[in-house]
């Protein structure tokens, strides 16, 4: 079905929507769970997860690409849910209160982000946008879907010691570009 | 929050298009080593084969002009010494054209002793390759040349239709106005 089919049965209150979207985009959304968090349960609840965010925030968003929004959302879940795994294995008082405290800041896709990130979203954005065709779409494959070293090296048909020089050199790349524009992160 | 994670975060909200463009991108393989040296020997080849038959169209011409004095003779061995003569003459007038290219291109991949590069979106040379490799081990590389950059490249030699393409004889290497 057609993206924007689907985002209309959202803004219908159709329940069918979160079927289509994970027939759709559900391997997808599994996937990058997945490469974030290694584990199925908590990726299967991450995914779950995005589809009831997308039901709580289709209307009002209407987004360009269903593909990317579905994504942003699982990847905003999954790395809340690292963050709090990671605070509990460490046992560590100030992490776990800080992993607590996560759960108050408004969700990312439906309030403000903090204004930092946002322009540094929008930076790197711009660097992306500077860069050539098949560097970005490696830059985003790595970076924003998580994808392995391996199995991107593959793809290109080079060894996994080339592409992670490659990947150095774009991560260098994006740290000039965002000394340039005076930007400390 | 510590530095990398604002990115890791900050890289969830990039542009909706760039992350929906990269799910479908396809990536082009990399030729293997032995495919590349294949590649250089097949070029090698043609290039020898072209050079071969002018010399023998050269040899034929000269024979033509020669027939009317030596032509009854029938040794071969002394014609073949007139084809090279009038062969070598003929590549004496004709001289060496020497023809500069200039292109311009975004940098891929800024390597030790080479550039991979990609002709800009309207250039000419666009339509002969889109991944170039250029060696700078003999042309100087201005400062700040790295990924992204956008370079205008001229060069004197031809170009070898290996995949990336690579190109010879490059007399500069400048930044590229926007």
């Amino acid at each position: 079905m057609e993206d924007a089919r689907i985002i209309e049965l959202y803004w219908q209150r159709d329940e069918g929507a979160i079927q289509e979207t994970d027939t759709k985009y559900g391997a997808f959304c599994q996937r990058i769970a997945m490469n974030i968090l290694s584990s199925f349960e908590d990726c299967e609840e991450c995914v779950s997860d995005t589809y009831g965010r997308c039901w709580d925030t289709m209307p009002p968003q209407r987004p360009v690409s269903l593909r990317a929004y579905v994504g942003a959302i699982v990847r905003n879940l999954s790395i809340s849910r690292y963050r709090s795994l990671r605070a509990q294995k460490r046992y560590n008082g100030a992490e776990v209160l800080l992993s607590e405290l996560e759960d108050c800041v408004p969700a990312p896709d439906s309030v403000q982000r903090t204004a930092e990130v946002r322009e540094l979203s929008e930076l790197i954005s711009r660097w992306l946008w500077s860069l050539g065709e098949e560097s970005r779409a490696l830059f985003i494959r790595r970076y924003w879907n998580g994808d392995s070293v391996k199995n991107l090296a593959q793809e290109l048909g080079m060894q996994p010691n080339a592409l992670t020089k490659r990947l150095l050199r774009l991560r260098e790349s994006l740290r000039a570009y965002l000394e340039s524009e005076g930007v400390a992160v | 929050m510590r530095p990398e994670e604002k990115l890791f975060d900050a890289i969830t909200d990039i542009d909706e298009e760039l992350v929906e463009s990269a799910q479908s991108y396809v990536f082009r393989k990399q030729p293997k080593t032995w495919q590349r040296v294949a590649s250089l020997a097949a070029c090698l080849l043609i290039v020898a084969s072209i050079g071969f038959g002018i010399l023998q169209m050269a040899s034929i011409g000269g024979m033509g002009g020669s027939d009317s004095a030596a032509n009854s003779s029938g040794a071969a061995p002394e014609s073949s010494d007139d084809a090279g003569a009038t062969t070598g003459d003929a590549g004496d007038q004709e001289g060496v054209q020497v023809t500069e290219t200039a292109f311009t291109a975004t940098v891929l991949e800024a390597g030790d002793g080479y550039l991979l590069v990609e002709p800009v979106e309207g250039d000419s040379m666009l339509a002969t390759a889109d991944r170039i490799q250029v060696y700078t081990k003999d042309v100087e590389v201005p400062d700040g040349v790295t990924e992204g950059s956008k370079v205008t490249i001229t060069f004197s030699g031809g170009v070898m239709e290996s995949y990336p393409a690579q190109i010879s004889d490059v007399t500069e290497i400048v930044l590229a106005g926007d």
